[in-house]
């Protein structure tokens, strides 16, 4: 046997995976990973509201109405006494669950059927390409307030409402990315080994899809924030007692003059949440761009 | 050129002599800061070329061939940096002159063919446009001249009804007549120094003989120093003078061809010589191979490069690197064992 | 080389005393259509990829596929695994026509047949390690009981001369020699008697392209393997082969032994080809005396008529230009497509072939 036998490098370091490999680019980048740190904190403030906050969620103290930040109330409070910390930290639960709910279910909708189209081509995909194009053509924003206007509103519905409008983004970016993996050499030779295609497609193509997934999932939760607030704002959103951020603003417009923190904490709020989550968008993108290694 | 350039002026003894080199590299030196390593590509390469002269650099991929080529031009892609070594061209070193003054040498003074025909040429311009814009800018032809002297230049590459041609786009042509189209511009302002990277690699082997003859009828009818790059000996045996084996950054061996061909001494020339797939009479059975990889060189470290994958290795190749030295007349070798064996060199040469 | 038509459906159990077939191919086509660009409406083009092609190859054997590129070798290649459908023709694998085959038993017959691709990097999935990588035929087929995989994959690496603990490392991490010889244990993990080898070597470095084709000819030893071996140069094509096909524009041109063609080659393509392969010899210059073969493959989507050659063939004459030659022996086992084979032979249109000498 005249097999050559290949030496290898000495394993100097262990094997780096995809993902380690982009985390290791991803921390490289200080703005992100502040980002990631204060988006990380929004979230887990979100999750834990009920034990951080000060006091309960629809607490009305008629006493202390207007009042300025006390040792009682840190950031005040507002025209019908509520804490405004209080308010914030609920707020920021109604937020992020919009804010990831939204993309979650426009995921749900649009990834399987990009994927579907993008795999199996054909009439599959000619639907699937009608059905974008038509939703291309409805303005969302309008069409998420026909929804509102329609069913009425809960944290709920306005995910589902805002969800319906960015399938459209999810599926065509699912399409792109299984027409250019389908024929790649490793897909091909998956087939040429008889490996099932419900596995080619979950097994060999979406990991290999998963990063520009993820990546559009986060920036489009800045979107959706800005997009809840702007509803809450218009006086469309979500209603009282439901804490919420768009709704704070709203509510304390009247005041500006008078009280510029009631303004102030919200607005403050919804430009941390929406750079935090963007920045953090831009880190994921750049590590996980392959073509940037 | 201009006298603001006098500085980076090489002294006397570059001009004059008619014996001179056009283009003279020395100690060239480049580097690649990486993520997190740093890759030494080109480790003290130098080489001239004459007028008439066919000079080819083989090598293996990351033996810093290419990388050398698009020093000469100044043009090493982000993040490689050449850290030593100078470019003498016309008696100044095209390392140190300003960027103004490097522009008006590309494309005008050394032409430069790159790889891949596919992609070098902008799709959304025509023909006719490229060569406006290379002619314009380095000989101020108008609109008229140029088209008249490009014209000219497609048909001297030999591509048929050259004045239609003009009004294409790329994606209407050929990767062959892409190619012709690339080395049309590369000698569009007649230069001295014709610099070809690969020219070949994505064509077709028949293509690839019409392009590599209408090369050689180029470099002789215009009498220019031409570098071809490229990692297949075939290529160099047939369409080059003198050859500079390359590997791992450094020169291994540099011999007019013939010469290297007839008695190769670097043990690595010798291996790479027996890798060569032939036309052969009969099925091979056993191929000649040499054991492990190319290396990618990222420590600097005294030592020969080829050592580990040397079978004549000693101790000393282990701890000293060898310097290029003559063995003979315009043959020189970096190597502490070289091959000397006759009976090895002639089953190389033709196995 | 004619099509065996007289096997049957079930002859694949007959044992005969002469060497059986493992692969027929009868008359392969394969077409594309493409939407091109009109001047209103959209045109409908037809690609003639491959456009009749037949061969067969027997077990342990090498048929040496070769010709330029746009010559339909690597969607023969494809065909026959029949990861494209071929538009008419048929495919035979074990004397079982791969068109009667249900999707499972295709499925299942895929473990018989495999293919090593060009780009060796490209082939292997940069997500699964390189342990995934080859498990994943043993798994799919479920060839191996679990529990042995592990041992079974370790193995599989020391046949293509790989350290055990490869496995737990991604493709990345190796050179694209490596990930070839990756490419080549994940095809031979399922045991197939077939291996299509489309241009394994063409974009590996020289001093590895020898390591390749070394292991490619120790484990065709070892394991009895039957390659379709796809390349562009007939320099490695020769060295690999025990029969070679000449392709141009879908068709085959010439087919022979190996050593018949390589001796006298007569088709003027399979000439021409000989005289553009760069010989490492200054002494022997090739295409220096004006021998080198003008023009360019012409479009697939419209080949010339008659001949497809005649537009680059310096021997061309009318005949060639109306009348379409089909393959007709010129000795053993020696078939060429074209109206003056013999004359072509003696007249060596392109002067010295890289064989002379």
């Amino acid at each position: 046997m005249t097999t050559v036998q290949v030496q290898l490098e000495p394993a100097k370091r262990a094997s780096t995976s995809f993902w380690h490999a982009a985390w290791y680019r991803y921390r490289r980048n200080r703005l992100s990973v502040v980002a990631g740190a204060v988006a990380l904190v929004i979230l887990v403030v979100a999750v834990v509201a009920p034990w951080v906050a000060p006091y309960r969620e629809a607490t009305i103290d008629l006493t202390h109405v207007l009042a300025r930040p006390t040792w009682h109330h840190w950031l005040g409070t507002d025209e019908i006494g509520r804490d405004t910390l209080t308010r914030l930290i609920w707020g920021d639960q109604t937020s992020m669950s919009v804010a990831i709910g939204a993309p979650l279910v426009g995921a749900l909708i649009g990834l399987p059927l990009g994927i579907l189209g993008g795999w199996f081509g054909g009439a599959l995909d000619w639907v699937v390409l009608r059905l974008i194009e038509l939703f291309t053509m409805v303005p969302t924003i309008l069409a998420a307030l026909l929804f509102i206007t329609v069913f009425g509103v809960s944290v709920w519905k306005l995910a589902l409402f805002i969800g319906i409008t960015l399938w459209v983004g999810f599926a065509r970016l699912a399409r792109a990315q299984y027409l250019a993996l389908r024929d790649r050499d490793f897909v091909q030779a998956a087939r040429a080994g008889g490996v099932p295609t419900w596995r080619i497609i979950l097994v060999h193509i979406l990991p290999n899809a998963a990063g520009p997934v993820i990546v559009y999932f986060v920036q489009q939760i800045p979107y959706t924030i800005f997009t809840a607030a702007g509803f809450s704002f218009l006086g469309l959103g979500i209603q009282d007692p439901t804490p919420d951020w768009g709704k704070m603003i709203n509510d304390a417009e009247t005041y500006l003059a008078t009280d510029p923190l009631l303004v102030f904490v919200p607005v403050v709020a919804i430009a941390l949440a929406c750079l935090s989550f963007s920045f953090v968008g831009d880190g994921l993108r750049d590590a996980l761009d392959p073509t940037s290694k | 050129m201009t006298d603001d350039l006098a500085g980076a002026r090489v002294g006397p003894e570059g001009t004059g002599a008619g014996a001179a080199p056009l283009l003279e590299v020395r100690g060239l030196r480049v580097a690649f800061p990486l993520e997190r390593r740093t890759v030494y590509a080109v480790q003290g390469l130098t080489f001239e070329v004459h007028a008439g002269e066919r000079l080819g650099i083989v090598g293996e991929s990351g033996s810093g061939k290419s990388v050398s080529a698009q020093s000469i031009m100044r043009m090493v892609p982000f993040p490689g940096k050449v850290t030593g070594g100078q470019v003498l061209f016309e008696g100044r070193d095209l390392l140190g002159i300003p960027d103004a003054a490097i522009r008006s040498v590309r494309g005008s003074k050394i032409g430069m063919v790159p790889q891949n025909p596919l992609s070098s040429l902008n799709p959304v311009i025509t023909i006719e446009a490229h060569f406006r814009e290379v002619l314009s800018r380095h000989l101020g032809l108008s609109r008229s001249e140029a088209r008249v002297r490009a014209v000219e230049l497609l048909g001297s590459v030999g591509i048929p009804d050259p004045a239609q041609r003009l009004h294409e786009y790329a994606h209407r042509l050929s990767g062959g007549q892409r190619q012709r189209v690339i080395i049309a511009l590369a000698i569009a302002c007649r230069p001295r120094v014709l610099i070809a990277d690969e020219p070949t690699t994505a064509l077709d082997v028949t293509i690839q003989a019409q392009i590599l003859q209408l090369f050689d009828e180029l470099v002789a009818g215009a009498n220019l120093g031409a570098v071809l790059i490229t990692h297949n000996l075939g290529i160099v045996a047939a369409h080059c003078d003198r050859v500079v084996v390359m590997y791992a950054g450094r020169v291994m061996e540099t011999a007019p061809v013939v010469e290297l061909f007839r008695s190769p001494s670097h043990p690595y020339t010798v291996g790479l010589l027996r890798c060569v797939p032939r036309v052969a009479m009969h099925k091979a059975r056993v191929f000649a191979t040499i054991p492990g990889l190319p290396p990618q060189v990222t420590e600097l470290r005294d030592g020969c490069p080829f050592a580990p994958r040397c079978d004549r290795v000693s101790e000393q190749c282990r701890r000293e690197t060898p310097a290029l030295a003559d063995i003979a007349p315009g043959h020189a070798l970096a190597c502490w064992n070289p091959v000397t064996d006759a009976a090895a060199r002639a089953e190389a040469a033709s196995v | 080389m004619s099509p065996s038509a007289a096997l049957g459906p079930g002859a694949s159990q007959v044992v005969g005393e002469r060497q059986e077939a493992l692969l027929e191919v009868d008359g392969l086509v394969v077409h594309y259509r493409i939407t091109g660009a009109g001047k209103v409406f959209r045109k409908h083009e037809t690609v003639h990829a491959v456009d009749g092609v037949s061969f067969d190859l027997a077990p342990r054997e090498t048929l040496g596929l070769v010709g330029e590129s746009g010559c339909g070798k690597s969607t023969t290649g494809r065909t026959v695994l029949y990861l494209e459908r071929p538009t008419s023709g048929r495919v035979r694998f074990e004397g079982r026509d791969l068109s009667e085959l249900t999707p499972g038993e295709l499925t299942a017959l895929r473990s018989r047949m495999q293919i090593v691709f060009q780009d060796p990097i490209g082939a292997l999935n940069p997500r699964h390690t390189v342990g995934q990588l080859i498990s994943e035929p043993l798994r799919v087929h479920d060839l191996v009981p679990k529990a042995r995989r592990r041992e079974r994959v370790e193995e599989l690496l020391g046949l293509v001369g790989l350290p055990a603990d490869a496995a737990s490392r991604f493709p990345h991490e190796f050179s694209g020699g490596q990930c070839q010889r990756v490419g080549i244990a994940r095809a031979i993990a399922a045991e197939p008697a077939l291996l299509v080898l489309d241009e394994p070597v063409s974009s590996l470095d020289v001093s590895v392209q020898a390591q390749i084709l070394q292991l490619l000819v120790d484990l065709q030893e070892r394991l009895g393997l039957a390659y379709l071996f796809i390349a562009h140069d007939l320099a490695v094509v020769g060295e690999m082969s025990d029969r070679v096909a000449v392709m141009y524009l879908g068709k085959i041109v010439e087919i022979a032994e190996r050593d018949a063609l390589y001796a006298r080659p007569h088709h003027p393509y399979t000439q021409a080809l000989f005289s553009a392969v760069p010989v490492p010899d200054p002494a022997v210059r090739t295409g220096r005396d004006g021998a080198v073969v003008s023009g360019e493959v012409p479009s697939s989507l419209s080949p010339p008529p008659g001949c497809r050659f005649h537009t680059r063939c310096p021997l061309a004459q009318e005949r060639c230009r109306a009348e379409e030659p089909s393959l007709e022996p010129v000795g053993q086992g020696h078939e060429v497509a074209c109206h003056f084979a013999e004359a072509a032979a003696t007249a060596r249109p392109f002067g010295r072939l890289a064989t002379d000498g």
